[in-house]
């Protein structure tokens, strides 16, 4: 136990890959500690991705990357401006619109996060927004795509809990819409303060929104294929995550024309790689959580914490704290892998229902992605802007602060996660 | 983060022998023509799985037959997709990690630690290429659910993936051993 966890943990600030981490840390352990032969760790790498359901990740990933590519980032900024570049501050607006949008398409935040940023930030350095501050917004919004489904979080997250996919999906929905009103709410207050930003508006026009829509219109499909389709039971997320591919297909390539064939293999292969890069955890994070397993730490740790509280809130408040801690070093996918094997038992002998858990689990460690050192959606959008990630990380109290109210609130009302999924499923 | 590498095999030292860096030079030859057959590979499995799965759909709406096959085979061209890509991630360096702290170590600390890394996931990768033959001579005589194919074909993406992927692993991680100032833009070269 000692070896894995500890030897994990060592390897990983040593800057060893997590992928090597898991797989060496748990080999080390295996190796000292027992008397299992070592071929049992190909056999769980090959249990870990031989699964039907993980193939909707690397569909997920291309059509994400697909879609970006095509223009529908830019289509969904310009839908954004016309529907809130009205109100004060309306560049943090958009941004945070033009991330939810992109979050129904994608599955998973740095692309996003980079697509806004690259639309947004040549113009709000024009209109003399602070770029810090900016930044960090964007990364919030890039954010939204790990809570807001189709996620890939989620669909790990399912996997890992033995839950239904749609039942994630649907409960991450009202959850994500709250962080996005906590967000615009939170920059709308901020921005009536900077007097820079005051002044910065346009003049509603119907007809301007209107003809966003129409253009934005053949990227809304993709969405509506998704959750429609495994709602309504057509579909299996593989299935819906395939159909996607082909509507992403149809529309960035017959309807806007911005993808040609020869576009394809690059785009493919960055999917393939980016994919990888999370299935890869998956084969080497079952090796590692094998090994926990049977060493019993599930059992030893549920015992040690019933011990000190039997209330679910403080239960659910030291979860939060923990997943907080380790969104701030680790890799979301990672994080689940090796964290909600131990801590949904515990949940659950609390009473507290999975699919609740699993979207509190996921909107921590969205929150993760924009909180240094380690914020992929945070170091992306520093990047793309042009600054320094400790410059972008003094600005990220504000989305932090607005996210952190939606977790509090997720965390201790049930219902805006579980009234969704009951009402559809 | 994801940034292009490209091996630095090439540009070794000035002390070596011709027929060394004719070896180098061939080896660096032989990398590219395996990861253009590695990449069209991949491309075709992506592509198999999306048709299978479509194939699936049409088939049990429109023709209301179900397909036993594109479920499997689609699950395999998977498997070996996961392993192909881990390896060419890996060549563009895009496997997570927390690299904040080992950065700001002084060099000599740099140096082990990357050795021992290094050396571990060797280590790691080829127990699993070693530990995954006996699973494939298994799958010779073991068949699939559905096709009745033997085993063997999606395990085999186990020694020939991770084995890809320590070559790209190695080619990725020596020279950081062998030069360290390579890695750190500071220090002078």
């Amino acid at each position: 136990m000692i070896f894995a966890g500890g030897g994990f943990l060592l390897l990983l600030v040593s800057g060893v890959s997590i992928v090597l981490a898991l797989g060496i840390a748990a080999l080390v352990a295996i190796e000292l500690t027992t008397t299992v032969p070592l071929s049992i760790v190909a056999q769980r790498v090959y249990g870990g991705i031989s699964s039907f359901t993980l193939m909707a990740i690397p569909f997920f990933v291309a059509s994400g990357l697909l879609m970006e590519a095509g223009g529908i980032a830019r289509r969904f900024v310009n839908l954004a401006s016309a529907l809130v570049g009205w109100i004060t501050g309306s560049l943090y607006l958009v941004s945070i619109v033009t991330g939810t949008g992109l979050a129904a398409i994608s599955g998973s935040g740095s692309a996003d996060t980079a697509a806004i940023s690259a639309v947004m930030t040549p113009e709000m350095r024009k209109r003399r927004y602070n770029i810090d501050l900016a930044s960090a917004v964007i990364a919030a919004s890039g954010s939204l795509a790990s809570i807001i489904p189709p996620s890939i979080v989620m669909i790990v997250i399912a996997i890992t809990a033995n839950q239904s996919i749609g039942a994630m999906f649907l409960g991450g929905i009202v959850p994500g819409l709250l962080v996005v009103a906590g967000l615009m709410g939170g920059c709308w207050l901020h921005a009536r303060q900077d007097e820079a930003v005051q002044t910065d508006r346009e003049d509603f026009s119907f007809d301007k929104l209107v003809k966003a829509f129409v253009a934005a219109l053949p990227g809304m499909i993709v969405p509506i294929v998704i959750i429609g389709g495994i709602i309504g039971g057509v579909f299996t997320a593989t299935e819906a995550a395939c159909v996607a591919l082909f509507t992403t297909l149809l529309v960035t390539m017959g309807i806007y024309r911005e993808i040609t064939f020869k576009d394809l293999p690059r785009i493919c292969l960055k999917a393939i790689s980016l994919s990888a890069t999370v299935l890869i955890i998956v084969a080497t994070a079952s090796v590692f959580t094998w090994f926990i397993a049977t060493q019993g730490l599930p059992a030893m740790l549920r015992d040690w914490l019933t011990g000190i509280t039997d209330s679910p809130f403080v239960f659910l408040l030291i979860v939060n704290v923990l997943l907080l801690i380790v969104g701030m070093f680790m890799e979301s996918i990672s994080a689940v892998l090796i964290l909600l094997p131990i801590l949904l038992p515990i949940a659950r002998s609390y009473g507290i229902d999975p699919v609740q858990f699993g979207v509190i689990t996921a909107l921590n460690l969205s929150i993760g992605l924009i909180t240094p050192p380690y914020g992929i959606c945070l170091y992306v959008a520093a990047t793309v802007a042009g600054r320094r990630i400790e410059q972008v990380s003094r600005k990220v109290w504000l989305p932090l602060l607005c996210m952190l109210v939606a977790l509090m609130l997720v965390t201790f009302v049930p219902a805006v996660s579980l009234w969704l999924p009951s009402v559809l499923m | 983060m994801p940034s292009p590498e490209t091996p630095t095999t090439d540009r070794s030292g000035q002390a070596q022998s011709g027929a060394f860096q004719n070896l180098i030079r061939l080896g660096a030859g032989a990398l590219m023509v395996l990861r253009r057959v590695v990449d069209s590979v991949a491309l075709l499995l992506l592509a198999y799985m999306a048709g299978a799965i479509l194939i699936q759909i049409i088939g049990r709406y429109f023709f209301n037959y179900s397909i036993a096959w594109s479920e499997e085979t689609a699950t395999f061209a998977q498997v070996w997709l996961t392993l192909l890509g881990a390896g060419i991630a890996m060549r563009y360096n895009q496997h997570v990690g927390v690299d904040v702290l080992i950065r700001k170590a002084p060099l000599p600390v740099q140096r082990v630690c990357n050795a021992a890394g290094l050396a571990l996931g060797v280590w790691f990768l080829a127990v699993v290429v070693v530990g995954s033959f006996s699973m494939v001579a298994i799958g010779l005589i073991v068949k699939s659910p559905a096709l009745r194919i033997p085993m063997a074909w999606p395990y085999m993406a186990l020694p020939v993936g991770f084995g890809y992927f320590l070559i790209e692993f190695a080619v990725t991680f020596a020279p950081k051993v062998l030069r360290p100032e390579t890695d750190n833009s500071e220090v002078p070269a």
